[in-house]
């Protein structure tokens, strides 16, 4: 039986690019920037403190900034880079590179005036001072600075926590600002491009390639496809407590190139609410006709979401996600929902192509009543010859192994599962847990798919 | 939120254009003592010497260019020349070696010998263009003057930092010396 695919969707496009070549496109640039730093005498003096403050102050200018394009480019969801990798793990190496270019940056502007004072035997808040008031443009890269500093401070954990989404988000937006306002003193003060201009060619259209990504795949992309399929609310359905389905109808649906297992991030475009964007899986397999999506109620901006009102506008970025049937490798499957997760695999249960036996569906629910889909569920495995086994209850419940997803109780249930492609979607704790059961019992981490969600 | 939104965007706006209202003191300014020898050619004979030091003191003067008095030529610090003279035969007068170009901008230097020793040397060119060239200038000028002085020749050390300016410098006091020396 060849699956639930329906012939003539359209597909996503698929990028030629690799992984290990955008690795090696990532260190050919850190090595030619070495190469510039020690061409342009960085690395002339470092015998006496000042020499060696001022190199170590421009080498660490060089890779900061290096790591903040690096940066752009990670949050510009483009497709080539998301296929790789998936957007979850782009956004852990944002978070990462973005600490590490802070930090870089803030050593630069500590030590270059240091170095600078202490060749010119100025103290160094007059050495500062000069700095600020004399040097084209220093003034602007120190308050695009000031703006580096406030986005990671505010996205440090403590902060983190005590801040809303909105103030958060808010405030990151203010990196755009920051890397505008420190772009210009490179190029007239940096002692790399002021006097060498093909170092200053390279650096341009280093910034250039980035802001054309940006302005490509993050605004776009998302706004021609919106205006393309002018997507709607077309209906609300409430399918737990806490969980509804919103329908989204649209024109030419079956030309948006979306698939099972991926996602959108969807705005609202109601009065109140615009300016948030969610994502959210597609719960169902698209058919060319109509979406859905399916969103519980987080506590946060989400719970708006539960009585949207119909025909409110949807403006949508993506489709992303990596989690589909471009990842299989094996003929036979399991899938591994945790919650609220179950939304992607719901739509990969219906699409994934499979004879009878070949599909498992593992559905893992804290209580009878958080089991969405359950009499939907039922029906595509009844239709496709699927076994379904839920798992509801607290830990600890007496019809419940001990370790509900551990490895003796996943063996139990799936006795093959060495020998299947696992998708796993759910909450965090829940994912690593199974990761950790499957590694048990010999599944390679080729075979496993996962992706979070992380905005 | 959106009034919260609004707040900031505004302060954000004043920010910005309190920022760009800043003005940077102009930095393109040509060294202050290099003005005048464009019309001298490369290398000067002596004969030219005694009215281009005048000429160059006075551009100075004129140009905007402030830190230029940190390196007023008058106060010659005369040599205590203990040492001889590397080879005696340096003729009385001023020479101006050659430009000799940095990555950073041209160096040239003059030399004054009286009594057959060198009493003193002037950075007639140095690099100006960018503001950080023009702080390794200032604060190497005074040294390599006094290193050139005091070895009497150009075998100087060079000033840390400024290691294109004081190779360059040595280049065209050494040209300039051998001129000297007819």
């Amino acid at each position: 039986m060849p699956g639930n695919v329906r012939r003539g969707l359209v597909r996503p496009q698929a990028w030629s690019l690799r992984a290990s070549d955008v690795v090696a496109l990532l260190i050919g640039n850190a090595v030619l920037i070495a190469a510039m730093w020690v061409r342009h005498g960085g690395a002339g003096d470092l015998g006496s403190a000042a020499g060696l403050a001022t190199g170590a102050g421009q080498l660490f200018a060089l890779y900061g900034t290096y790591l903040v394009l690096i940066e752009l480019v990670l949050m510009s969801r483009s497709p080539w880079l998301e296929q790789s990798f998936g957007m979850d793990r782009l956004a852990a190496a944002h978070r990462w590179v973005g600490f590490a270019c802070v930090w870089l940056l803030v050593a630069h502007g500590v030590l270059t005036p240091v170095g600078y004072a202490l060749g010119a035997g100025r103290s160094l808040p007059v050495e500062a001072w000069k700095l600020l008031t004399t040097y084209p443009f220093v003034l602007w890269a120190t308050a695009g600075m000031t703006l580096f500093v406030a986005v990671a401070v505010s996205s440090m954990r403590a902060a983190r926590r005590r801040l809303s989404y909105e103030t958060w988000h808010g405030i990151h937006v203010y990196a755009y600002l920051a890397v505008a306002l420190t772009f210009a003193h490179q190029l007239v003060v940096g002692a790399d491009f002021a006097d060498d201009p093909m170092a200053r060619l390279y650096w341009i259209g280093l910034y250039a390639l980035t802001v054309a990504a940006i302005l490509v795949f993050r605004f776009g992309q998302p706004i021609r496809t919106s205006l393309r399929h002018r997507l709607r609310v077309a209906n609300v359905v409430h399918e737990g407590p806490g969980v509804v389905s919103i329908y989204l109808a649209g024109r030419d649906l079956d030309q948006l190139a979306i698939r099972s297992g991926q996602y959108l991030v969807c705005r609202f475009l109601a009065r109140d609410g615009w300016w948030r964007a969610h994502p959210f899986s597609i719960s169902a397999a698209p058919n060319g006709e109509w979406l859905r999506l399916t969103v519980k109620d987080l506590g946060d901006d989400s719970a708006r979401l539960q009585d949207v009102a119909l025909g409110t506008a949807v403006y949508i970025e993506g489709p992303y996600g990596a989690l589909t049937g471009a990842r299989r490798t094996m003929e036979r499957v399991l899938l591994v929902a945790g919650g609220i997760g179950i939304t992607p695999l719901r739509a990969l249960l219906e699409e994934l192509p499979g004879r009878p036996g070949d599909l498992t569906l593992i559905y893992r629910a804290r209580r009878e009543a958080d089991l969405v889909f359950r009499s939907e569920i039922d029906a595509i495995a009844r239709l496709r010859g699927a076994t379904v086994h839920y798992l509801v209850g607290p830990r600890g419940s007496w019809d419940l192994p001990a370790e509900p997803l551990g490895a003796d109780s996943l063996s139990t249930l799936v006795p093959d599962v060495a020998e299947r492609d696992v998708y796993l979607c759910g909450p965090r704790p829940m994912m690593d847990a199974v990761r950790r059961s499957l590694r048990l019992l010999g599944v390679s981490g080729e075979q496993v798919h996962s992706e979070r969600f992380v905005y | 939120m959106p009034k919260r939104a609004i707040i900031a965007i505004s302060a954000t706006a004043l920010a910005l254009a309190l920022l760009f209202s800043f003005k940077t003191p102009d930095v393109q300014v040509r060294s202050s003592i290099g003005v005048s020898n464009k019309a001298v050619g490369v290398v000067s004979g002596a004969t030219a010497a005694p009215t281009r030091t005048a000429t160059a003191q006075n551009d100075g003067a004129t140009a905007t260019r402030a830190p230029a008095a940190t390196r007023a030529p008058a106060v010659t610090p005369a040599p205590a020349a203990t040492a001889a003279p590397a080879s005696g035969k340096l003729k009385n007068g001023t020479v101006t070696g050659p430009v000799v170009q940095t990555r950073f901008g041209p160096v040239q230097v003059e030399v004054t010998i009286s009594g057959g020793k060198v009493a003193d040397v002037t950075a007639v060119e140095l690099p100006f263009d960018h503001p950080r060239s023009q702080e390794i200038s200032d604060y190497a000028e005074p040294i390599l003057r006094s290193e050139a002085v005091q070895a009497q020749s150009a075998e100087i050390d060079l000033v840390s930092g400024a290691t294109y300016t004081s190779i360059a410098y040595g280049r065209s006091l050494q040209a300039a010396l051998d001129q000297a020396r007819g």
